[in-house]
C-alpha cells in the first residue's frame, strides 16, 4: 500500500484531525460528497435513513479512530453496553418492573462512570487512597496488560493512563440517554447503528456540545432538511468559529497569553493582569469556536445541535452566566445532576453525600483537617438552619445542591484541586448573587461595608500577623476589588436613596438601568476572569504535579498584579503588544454588540449570492492563514 | 428533491471554495507579499504537502528523548570515569579525552597556538588548537587555578558570580551551580542578594519595611536612575531613609539544601555610614565606595532579620560561610552584557577582591538575538561582549572568565517554528571569540541538542521550556543548571587526574600525555 494512502488511514497521535486544519476540511468534503449521494438515490425510507445513519457512523468512527486511535473500542464498548441497558430498561417498565429498571439504570451508570473515572481520575484516585492510608499505589493500565497478552512489558506501556479524546463527552451522552429512556422520555432507539451515530456523531465528538438524547434521537429519523438560508446560516458558523479559534483564541495566546501563565513571574503586574483578561475571552473564543463549528458542520448535514453558548460575558451575575455559558453542559449538570440532588425542594441523601465526600477529598487534597471541618460546618449550619426556618428552607437547599454541582462540574473539566476550587468559586458566586439580589440595598451596603474593613484590615495588619510579602500582594488585589465594589455600591445606593420616592423620566430611568447593567456585567466579567485564575491546568497529570504547578501559577500572578506595577511598563506593553492589544478589544466589542445586529448580519451573510459566498470563504481562509503563519512576537525585554 | 439540490449546493460551495484555495496556493507568490512593511503569506502547495509529512511522521517519541539523551551520556562518560579509578593513567585520560571529544556539554578551555612543522626544511608553522581530541594538558589547564582554589576552600572561601540574563532570573541555573559545588567543596548560604529584591527567588523569600528608593542599571527594576556610577556587584543599590527592616528566610515548600543554611552575614554599603542592627548588636558600617561589614552567626542558622538604619546605599546582603564555596547569582532582565563599564570600577574590583571571586560567568546574548540581522551584526556584538569580558578580567585578575553562550530560541516564519536565523553563528562564533581571546566558554545551545531543540524542550513532558520558545521552565532550567555544574565538575576532575600524576615520580609519567608527535585530532578541532 503506497505510503500516503496507509498515512491517511492509520492513526497517528501527532496528526489528529481537528477543525482547524485543511485536511479536516478535505475529509469533510470527501464526505459530503458521500453524503450527497446517498441521500439522492431513491425515496426516503428506512433503508434510505439506516444506511444514511450507518454511513455517517463509519465516517464517526474513521474520524474517532484518526483522532484516539485505539481508543474507539471504549466508544464501541459503551455504544454497545449502553445500547443494550436501555432495551433491558424499557423492557422492564413495560412489564412495570421498576426494580428492575432501576436496577439497570445503575448498572449503566456505573459502568459508565466507572470507564470515565478510570481514564479521567487514575492519579487522583491513587493520590487520594496513597494519601488517605498511607500507601504508595501506582497507576496501572489494566487494558494495556491485556493488550499486551497478560504481560507489563509490550506494545502497550502499563504504567501510565492516557485519556481519550472526547471521553467526557460521549460517557454524558451516553447516560442522558438511559436516563432519558429510565423517565420515559424517550423509547429506546431500535437499531445499534442508530444508537452508535448518535453517540459518535463527529462534529460534537470530540468537543460537544453534549447532545441529550431527548433532543437529538428524533432527529434521527428524519429525512435530510436543508434550506438555502440555513446552509448560509451553516456556513456562517463555520467560518465564525474559524475566525474565533485562529485569530482570537491562537494567536492571543501564542504571542501573549501561554508565555505569561507559564512564567508569570517573569512579568509585571500590568502583563499578568491582561494576560488574566485575555485568557477570558480566549477561553470562550477556543471552546464556543470550536462548537460553533460543529454546529455548522452538523447543520449542513441536516442535523441540529444546541447552542452552547450565548454571548456569556454578557451575563450581569454569575447565574446568569451559566445559563449563557457552556449551555450543554450546564443543561446536563441540571437534569441529571442538580434536580436528582433535591433542586431547589429539598436535600437528598445524594446532598450530604456529596458533602461528605467532598469534605474528605478537600482534606486529603489540602492534608489539613480544618478545610474539611469548615466545610462539613458549613454544610451543618445550613442543614440546621433550614431545620429551624422553614421559610428560608428551600432556598438554603437550592443553594447547598447548587453549590455541590458546581463543585462536581468543576470536577468533571478536569481532576485536580484546582478544578474544584474553580467550581466552588463560581459556586460561591451564584450564591453570593442570589442572596445579594434578596437584600435590601440596608443590608447590601452594611455586609458590604464589613466585608471591605476586614479586607482593608487584614492588609494593615498582615505584617504584623507575620503575612509573607506575597500574601499581602494578593490581599492587595482584594483590597483594590473591594474598594472598588464598595464606591461604586455607594454610589448605586445614594441614588437609590434619592430616588426611591421620586418618579423618574423613562429616559433617565433607561440610562441609570443602562449603567446599573454595565456595571453587574462587568463585575461579573472581572469575577469570571478570576476563577479562570484555577480553570488553567492540564487536567490527566499527575495530580500532585497539576495542583502544585496550577496553585504557584495562580499565586505568582495575583502576587504580580498586586505588587510589581510600573506606569513606565504600561506603555511599553501596550505599544509591545499592539495587535494583541487591538484583537482583544475588538473581540470583546464584537462579543459584547448587541443579538440583533449579530442576527442581521448572520441573515445577510446566509443570502449572499453563492459565488459572493465562496469569495467570502476564500477571503476569510486568506485571512486566517496570515495569522497561523503571522510571526512570534518578541519578548519585549530583548529591547535592552 | 429541492432538498436534496441543497446538499449539492453545499458540495459546490466546497468544491469551489477548495479549488480556488488550490489555485491561490499554486499561483500566490511563495515569499508573500509585501505591503507597507507586513508581509501576506499563502500556503503552497508544497507548504500543504511538508505539512502532511510532519503529521504524519511520529514526533512524539523524541520529544523528551534527545533532550535526555544529552544527559544520559554526560552520566555514561561519568561512570567511565568512576569505572577507570584504578586504571592506568592512560587509560583513565582517554576517557576524559572521549568526555572532551563527544559530549556537546564540555567546557571549551582557551585555544593554544602550537608551532608545527610543515616541511621537511623545518618551516614552523602556527596551528591553533581547541581543546576536543587532543592530549596536552596545556589546553585544559585553564580552570587550574580556579580549582586548586576549590580544593583549599575548606581554609580560604572561594566565590563565584554569576551574572546572566531574564534566563538565570529566580536564581535559576545559579542554584544548581551552588548545590553542586557546595556539597562537593563545602560552604554555604545563597549568596549576594538585593536589598530591595526585584524578582522572585526559588531558594530564599526576602522582607523589607522601610522608605527605600531603588536604583539599577535595568530601567525596568528602577525607581529612579542616578549620576553616579555606584551600583554596586549586583549593578543595582537601595537607597534607604529612616530606619528599614529586612527579614530573610527560607522560601516554603523548598526542599532545604546548602544554600538555606548560613554562618555569616556581609552588608554592602556605601560612603554614608549606616547603622546595622542585629539582635541586640549594633555595628556602626565605614564609610567607603563599597563598605563590606561582616556579621558572624551561629552555624547552619536559616533565617535572619535585622535593621539597617541611616541614610544611604545597601548594595547587597550576602549570606554564606565562612569557608566554602559561595555563589552568587546575578539576573539582569533584559541586558544584553555589555553594561559592566557603567558601574564603578573601584566598587567592582573591591568586592572581586574582598570576597576572592575566583569565576565569574557571563550569560549572554539571548536578548540581543532577536534584533540581530547580519553576520556583521553578530561579530560588532560580540566584540562588544569582549570588551566587557576583558574589562572585568582587567579589575579582576585572578577570577576565570567563563562566557556562556544563549540557549536556542526560536521564531516562526511563515508560520513554520524556526531558530532566530544568527544563533547558530552567534553561538559558534562566540565560542571561537571568548576561546582565542583566553577565555573559557560553555555552549548552552549545543547543550539542548542545537537549533530547532527548544521546540522539542517546550513540548516535552514535563515541559521544559516555556511557550515563548526562550525561556526555560524550572524543570528545564535544572537539567540546564545541571549540565553547567556537571562541566565544570568533569573539568575538575580531569584537573585531579592531572594532578594525581604530576604526583608520581617521573619515570612514571605517560610519554603520550604530553607529546607533540602523539597527537590526535578530534572532530571540532579548528
Amino acid at each position: 500500500m503506497p505510503d500516503y494512502i496507509s498515512n491517511i488511514l492509520s492513526y497517528n497521535s501527532s496528526a489528529p484531525l481537528l477543525f482547524t486544519q485543511f485536511y479536516f476540511w478535505a475529509f469533510f468534503a470527501l464526505v459530503y460528497a458521500l453524503f450527497a449521494i446517498i441521500i439522492s438515490i431513491g425515496k426516503w425510507g428506512t433503508g434510505k435513513r439506516l444506511m444514511r445513519n450507518t454511513f455517517l457512523l463509519f465516517a464517526s468512527l474513521f474520524f474517532y479512530y484518526k483522532t484516539s486511535g485505539i481508543f474507539i473500542l471504549i466508544l464501541l464498548f459503551v455504544c454497545c453496553s449502553d445500547f443494550l441497558i436501555a432495551k433491558r430498561i424499557y423492557s422492564a417498565q413495560r412489564r412495570e418492573c421498576h426494580r428492575a429498571a432501576k436496577f439497570w439504570l445503575v448498572l449503566s451508570i456505573i459502568i459508565d462512570l466507572g470507564i470515565l473515572c478510570y481514564f479521567k481520575y487514575p492519579y487522583f484516585l491513587t493520590n487520594m487512597l496513597n494519601e488517605m492510608f498511607a500507601l504508595d499505589l501506582r497507576v496501572f493500565d489494566i487494558f494495556a496488560w491485556i493488550g499486551n497478552g497478560g504481560s507489563s512489558t509490550g506494545c502497550f506501556s502499563v504504567d501510565s493512563i492516557m485519556l481519550p479524546v472526547g471521553i467526557s463527552f460521549y460517557i454524558f451522552q451516553v447516560i442522558s440517554y438511559t436516563v432519558d429512556v429510565y423517565r420515559q422520555k424517550i423509547k429506546p432507539v431500535g437499531n445499534i447503528l442508530d444508537f452508535g451515530f448518535y453517540v459518535s456523531f463527529f462534529p460534537q465528538l470530540v468537543a460537544g456540545p453534549i447532545v441529550r438524547a431527548s433532543e437529538f434521537v428524533e432527529q434521527l429519523y428524519r429525512p435530510f432538511a436543508l434550506s438555502r438560508r440555513q446552509m448560509g446560516i451553516a456556513i456562517f458558523w463555520i467560518l465564525n468559529g474559524l475566525i474565533k479559534k485562529l485569530v482570537l483564541s491562537d494567536y492571543l495566546a501564542v504571542n501573549f497569553i501561554d508565555r505569561i501563565f507559564d512564567n508569570p513571574l517573569l512579568y509585571s503586574g500590568f502583563e499578568n493582569l491582561s494576560a488574566l483578561f485575555f485568557y477570558s475571552l480566549q477561553v470562550y473564543a477556543d471552546f464556543s469556536g470550536y462548537t460553533d463549528i460543529a454546529i455548522g458542520v452538523a447543520m449542513l448535514m441536516g442535523f441540529y445541535l444546541p447552542k452552547n453558548f450565548n454571548s456569556p460575558y454578557k451575563a450581569p451575575n454569575a447565574h446568569n452566566f451559566w445559563k449563557r455559558w457552556h449551555i450543554s453542559l450546564s443543561r446536563w449538570l441540571q437534569n441529571y445532576l442538580y434536580i436528582p440532588l433535591g433542586g431547589n425542594r429539598r436535600a437528598s441523601f445524594g446532598t450530604y453525600f456529596w458533602i461528605i465526600l467532598i469534605s474528605l477529598i478537600a482534606i486529603v487534597l489540602t492534608g489539613s483537617w480544618i478545610v474539611g471541618a469548615v466545610i462539613l460546618s458549613i454544610a451543618l449550619i445550613v442543614t440546621i438552619v433550614a431545620l429551624l426556618r422553614p421559610s428560608h428552607r428551600k432556598k438554603l437547599y437550592a443553594n447547598l445542591n447548587s453549590f455541590i454541582t458546581m463543585l462536581l462540574g468543576g470536577l468533571w473539566h478536569g481532576a485536580s484541586w484546582n478544578f474544584m476550587i474553580w467550581g466552588g468559586l463560581n459556586g460561591i458566586g451564584i450564591i453570593v448573587y442570589k442572596f445579594w439580589r434578596d437584600m435590601s440595598w440596608h443590608w447590601r451596603m452594611v455586609c458590604l461595608t464589613l466585608l471591605t474593613i476586614a479586607v482593608v484590615a487584614l492588609r494593615y495588619y498582615g505584617g504584623q500577623l507575620g503575612l509573607t510579602d506575597t500574601a499581602l500582594s494578593i490581599i492587595n488585589v482584594f483590597v483594590v476589588a473591594m474598594l472598588t465594589v464598595e464606591i461604586v455600591s455607594l454610589i448605586r445606593y445614594v441614588f437609590y436613596l434619592s430616588t426611591r420616592n421620586k418618579t423618574l423620566s423613562a429616559t433617565a430611568n433607561g440610562i441609570f438601568d443602562g449603567l446599573g447593567n454595565g456595571w453587574a456585567v462587568l463585575l461579573t466579567f472581572v469575577f469570571i476572569t478570576f476563577t479562570r485564575l484555577f480553570f488553567r491546568s492540564a487536567s490527566n497529570l499527575d495530580p500532585a504535579t497539576a495542583n502544585q504547578v496550577a496553585w504557584e501559577t495562580a499565586v505568582n500572578m495575583l502576587s504580580q498584579i498586586g505588587s510589581a506595577w510600573s506606569l513606565n511598563n504600561v506603555g511599553e506593553v501596550v505599544l509591545a503588544y499592539a495587535n494583541v492589544y487591538v484583537f482583544f478589544i475588538v473581540g470583546m466589542l464584537i462579543h459584547w454588540m448587541p443579538d440583533k445586529f449579530k442576527r442581521w448580519y448572520r441573515i445577510n451573510f446566509a443570502y449572499l449570492p453563492l459565488p459572493v459566498m465562496v469569495c467570502v470563504i476564500v477571503v476569510v481562509v486568506f485571512f486566517v492563514y496570515q495569522f497561523i503563519s503571522a510571526d512570534l512576537q518578541a519578548f519585549i525585554y530583548f529591547q535592552f | 428533491m429541492k432538498k436534496h439540490n441543497t446538499a449539492w449546493l453545499v458540495v459546490g460551495v466546497l468544491a469551489a471554495s477548495l479549488i480556488l484555495l488550490a489555485l491561490l496556493s499554486f499561483f500566490y507568490p511563495k515569499e508573500g507579499i509585501t505591503i507597507r512593511g507586513t508581509t501576506y503569506r499563502f500556503a503552497s502547495i508544497d507548504d500543504l504537502k511538508s505539512r502532511w509529512t510532519f503529521l504524519n511522521s511520529d514526533n512524539s517519541a523524541d520529544s523528551i528523548a534527545l533532550v535526555m539523551a544529552q544527559a544520559a551520556r554526560r552520566d555514561s562518560l561519568y561512570r567511565a570515569m568512576q569505572d577507570s579509578l584504578n586504571e592506568q593513567f592512560a587509560a583513565k585520560e582517554e576517557v576524559f579525552i572521549k568526555y572532551f571529544t563527544e559530549s556537546a556539554s564540555h567546557l571549551y578551555f582557551p585555544v593554544v597556538e602550537y608551532k608545527v612543522p610543515v616541511d621537511s626544511n623545518g618551516v614552523l608553522d602556527t596551528l591553533s588548537v581547541q581543546t576536543a581530541g587532543w592530549r596536552d594538558t596545556v589546553l585544559y589547564s585553564y580552570f587550574d587555578d580556579f580549582y586548586a582554589s576549590l580544593d583549599n576552600a575548606s581554609t580560604e572561601p572561594v566565590r563565584v558570580v554569576h551574572y546572566g540574563d531574564s534566563q538565570i532570573e529566580e536564581d535559576r541555573l545559579s542554584n544548581n551551580l551552588r548545590e553542586c559545588l557546595q556539597g562537593r567543596f563545602g560552604g554555604g548560604g545563597v549568596g549576594l542578594l538585593p536589598y530591595r529584591h526585584t524578582y522572585y527567588n526559588l531558594t530564599v523569600s526576602e522582607q523589607l519595611t522601610g522608605t527605600t528608593t531603588h536604583y539599577s542599571l535595568i530601567s525596568y527594576y528602577a525607581d529612579a536612575q542616578r549620576k553616579s556610577s555606584n551600583y554596586g556587584p549586583l549593578m543595582q543599590a537601595t537607597g534607604i531613609n529612616g530606619d528599614t527592616k529586612m527579614s530573610i528566610f527560607p522560601r516554603k515548600n523548598t526542599p532545604l539544601t546548602t544554600s538555606h543554611y548560613f554562618n555569616t552575614m556581609k552588608v554592602l554599603t556605601g560612603s554614608e555610614p549606616l547603622k546595622l542592627i542585629v539582635g541586640d548588636t549594633a555595628i556602626t558600617t565605614k564609610a567607603s565606595e563599597l563598605a563590606i561589614t561582616t556579621v558572624n552567626l551561629p552555624d547552619s542558622t536559616r533565617q535572619i532579620q535585622f535593621r539597617i538604619v541611616g541614610r544611604g546605599d545597601v548594595y547587597g546582603v550576602s549570606l554564606q560561610n565562612t569557608t566554602g564555596v559561595t555563589v552568587d547569582n546575578v539576573a539582569l532582565r533584559g541586558c544584553s552584557g555589555t553594561i559592566f563599564r557603567q558601574v564603578s570600577k573601584q566598587q567592582l574590583s573591591d568586592y572581586f577582591a574582598a570576597t576572592n571571586t575566583r569565576l565569574i560567568i557571563l550569560e549572554f546574548g539571548g536578548n540581543a538575538i532577536p534584533s540581530i540581522s547580519s553576520q556583521k551584526s553578530v561579530d560588532s556584538y560580540i566584540g562588544c561582549l569582549l570588551a566587557n569580558a576583558d574589562y572585568l578580567h582587567s579589575i579582576a585578575p585572578t577570577a576565570k572568565i567563563l562566557f556562556v553562550g544563549p540557549s536556542d530560541m526560536v521564531t516562526s516564519h511563515g508560520g513554520v517554528r524556526t531558530t532566530y536565523k544568527y544563533l547558530p553563528y552567534f553561538d559558534r562564533h562566540a565560542r571561537e571569540v571568548f576561546t582565542r581571546a583566553g577565555y573559557a566558554y560553555w555552549s548552552m545551545f549545543d547543550t539542548m541538542g542545537g537549533s530547532e531543540s527548544m521546540i522539542r524542550w517546550v513540548k516535552a513532558t514535563p515541559q521544559l521550556a516555556a511557550s515563548d520558545h526562550v525561556h526555560f521552565t524550572r524543570a528545564g532550567a535544572k537539567i540546564i543548571g545541571d549540565a553547567l555544574a556537571d562541566a565544570i565538575i568533569q573539568g575538575y576532575e580531569y584537573y585531579k587526574l592531572r594532578q594525581s600524576q604530576l604526583s608520581q615520580p617521573a619515570d612514571s609519567i605517560s610519554s603520550d600525555s604530553v607529546m607533540l608527535d602523539s597527537l590526535t585530532i578530534g572532530d571540532e578541532t579548528e
